[in-house]
């Protein structure tokens, strides 16, 4: 069988008894949504890059160990989330800008606003005032929005994998939503942002 | 505040939230090819390392293998030559009183000669071999008993296999002198017969071999086996030794051989070495 046929347990399998190309295969598929997962929880490049080869070093290390019975998403994302919290420990940053308060970001995007000339915002302006809203968000929720983004995984998988409950992640998501949906609204017709 | 905010999720999670979209028209960087190379490196690393690795058992599996291998040649060794040495007295026993049997009974008649009778509180290291030598002396008149009933009549031809095995089994030791036979036998005549007997236990292999290439000393004839005769009434003595110890048999074929050997000695018609009428 073909190794892009396999599913991504079976890559994995097929990794721990050797097979080299199906590691190739997973890593392919995976070191995208992964790397951008940690460049966007981490803002840095160069930690991001870091964490991403720490990661899968983790994940070459553990293949005697592995065993399929999760996604090899939720296996790899852990790792991977696991890895940030620790940096972020080591960096003294977990408290940084621990705020669930939508309101408080709504002053800083009003400030923003307030820099910004009155003018049609162009896309690029959109996409700047959305990364800076991401990046504004909380570690933990833009942990849960990130990895939602980029891991297709369920709110309880991603409970799982920050050590919460479910609703714990929901309510962190909802939370992420709608500060990033507040620094839209200011790009949008009076219609839409309702 | 919630509501609005319930209704944005249940939007987002629907993936009809403009905020999903904005997201992915974010510029994402691409993984650096030096990362791709770092952790494909990596992994190919692990996988040839671990074709190269050999389990624990299996590093130490060839030394265990061959010592265990050297332990049961040993101990298989240890247990024939155990197993040789409670089988093997009989046949050699055998081998080398038929063989030898010149020089030996000519060895024993010079030790009963020679040596002074056997003190009482002798130490038993020197007591042993005086036993084994009056053994040996009862092997020999048993086999002196059963070539004097061949020649008188049909041959009990287990008796002194009997014997030496009975005096065997007591634990006596038969002096032996197979080197001087093997020594002897290198210029020696081929030999007429050889030594007929099962299977050869190991470490009796090569007494037998050399007995089998020991060409057979020429039959001894009753005068070689009596030489050096016994002085007289050294004989006589003896033989009156063996009427006191009621071995009749052996007294009387000592008589016999004394007759022959001195002929006209005059002997005391009540002279206790004479045969009882």
């Amino acid at each position: 069988m073909e190794a892009d046929a396999l599913d991504d347990s079976a890559l994995m399998l097929r990794y721990r008894d050797g097979d080299l190309r199906a590691f190739e295969r997973l890593y392919a598929r995976h070191k995208g949504p992964l790397y951008r997962y940690l460049q966007r929880l981490c803002r840095d490049t160069d930690v991001a890059s870091d964490l991403f080869q720490e990661v899968w070093g983790k994940v070459i290390a553990s293949r005697e160990r592995y065993e399929p019975r999760a996604q090899f998403n939720t296996f790899l994302f852990r790792i991977a989330h696991n890895c940030a919290m620790d940096h972020f420990r080591r960096a003294g940053r977990v408290a940084q800008m621990q705020t669930d308060d939508v309101a408080e970001l709504e002053e800083v995007l009003a400030g923003n606003e307030v820099e910004r000339p009155e003018i049609q915002a162009s896309a690029a302006q959109v996409k700047a005032d959305f990364k800076r809203a991401l990046d504004a968000l909380p570690p933990e929720q833009r942990d849960v929005f990130v990895l939602y983004e980029e891991s297709g995984l369920s709110l309880e998988e991603i409970g799982n994998i920050t050590g919460v409950a479910m609703d714990t992640a929901k309510s962190r998501l909802r939370y992420a939503l709608g500060k990033l949906r507040a620094a839209l609204k200011h790009h949008q017709p009076a219609s839409m942002a309702s | 505040m919630s509501e609005p905010n319930d209704r944005l999720l249940d939007e987002y999670l629907r993936g009809e939230s403009p905020v999903s979209q904005r997201y992915r028209d974010l510029d994402a960087d691409e993984v650096p090819p030096r990362l791709d190379a770092a952790v494909l490196a990596q992994a190919r690393a692990a996988v040839e390392s671990r074709r190269g690795r050999k389990p624990a058992w299996r590093k130490w599996g060839a030394p265990l293998a061959l010592a265990a291998s050297a332990v049961m040649a040993v101990a298989i060794v240890l247990e024939i030559g155990v197993q040789d040495e409670v089988r093997a007295p009989s046949p050699r026993l055998e081998q080398s009183t038929s063989m030898e049997r010149p020089q030996e009974t000519a060895t024993l008649q010079r030790s009963q000669v020679d040596l002074p009778a056997p003190v009482a509180d002798a130490p038993p290291a020197l007591a042993e071999p005086d036993e084994a030598r009056k053994q040996a002396v009862q092997v020999q008149a048993v086999r002196e008993r059963g070539s004097a009933a061949m020649r008188s009549s049909a041959p009990p031809a287990s008796t002194e296999r009997e014997a030496i095995e009975a005096i065997t089994m007591s634990g006596a030791e038969v002096p032996a002198d197979t080197d001087a036979v093997s020594a002897d036998a290198v210029d020696s005549p081929p030999p007429a017969a050889t030594v007929a007997m099962a299977p050869p236990p190991v470490t009796a292999q090569r007494t037998a071999a050399t007995l089998r290439s020991a060409p057979p000393a020429p039959p001894p004839s009753s005068a070689a086996l009596r030489a050096p005769r016994l002085e007289p009434e050294v004989w006589l003595e003896r033989i009156r030794e063996l009427r006191r110890e009621d071995k009749v048999l052996e007294a009387d074929e000592q008589w016999r051989e004394f007759v022959a050997a001195y002929p006209d000695f005059d002997v005391d018609a009540l002279d206790v070495a004479r045969p009882r009428a």
